[in-house]
């Protein structure tokens, strides 16, 4: 799975930290999930692509191994 | 929220160290104390009323926690199982063939094997997810 979760951290100028702020989880969890080792749960994706102001589609895609 | 994480965080460490303290005093007085056997059953229950009450708050904590702790304490707790589960299954073997050391496997070693499993388990998880 990949994610443009660093791409839209940078458009808001947000670190891990804030992003983990705003969506209410640990610092840890914004990197294991923006690196790709763990892949969040659909609230969790929903409220990230909410605070970023996308959709999840966008902020998730799914690589051809995936499918 | 978080402060509610650091709470519960907080508790289950207490509850931790409370259950620690009445299972070493309860084994204390039951190998030194001199008591009538229904005293001694009853000392040697207090440890399970502390040890629920740790669990529930324990459990409490993990389900405050965010995804990937979740996850990382599931993944410990899969772990710690399994070696707990092939250590027992492998000292039964050995105690068929009647090669049996209860004085690095007995009772008292089994409860610190188990919890040391827990954390290998931990540490396993929390690197396959560290940042």
């Amino acid at each position: 799975m990949r994610n443009t979760i660093k791409v839209e951290r940078a458009k808001k100028n947000w670190t891990q930290a804030d992003l983990a702020k705003e969506i209410g989880i640990s610092r840890q969890a914004v990197n294991s999930i923006e690196t790709g080792k763990f892949t969040p749960s659909t609230l969790l994706a929903l409220r990230m692509a909410k605070v970023f102001e996308t959709t999840v589609e966008i902020l998730f895609q799914m690589e051809e191994g995936n499918i | 929220m978080k402060q509610v994480k650091q709470y519960l965080g907080r508790r289950s460490v207490v509850f931790a160290l409370i259950w620690a303290a009445t299972y070493f005093a309860a084994l204390l007085l039951l190998k030194y104390g001199a008591m009538p056997k229904p005293l001694s059953l009853a000392v040697a229950l207090i440890p399970i009323v502390t040890f629920t009450i740790f669990i529930y708050n324990y459990i409490k904590g993990i389900a405050a926690m965010d995804e990937v702790r979740q996850r990382i304490h599931f993944e410990a707790a899969v772990i710690g199982f399994s070696l707990t589960l092939l250590l027992t299954m492998v000292l039964f073997l050995l105690s068929m063939c009647d090669i049996t050391n209860f004085d690095w496997f007995g009772y008292p070693e089994m409860i610190v094997y188990c919890m040391l499993f827990y954390y290998i388990g931990f540490f396993i998880s929390k690197k396959k997810y560290a940042a």
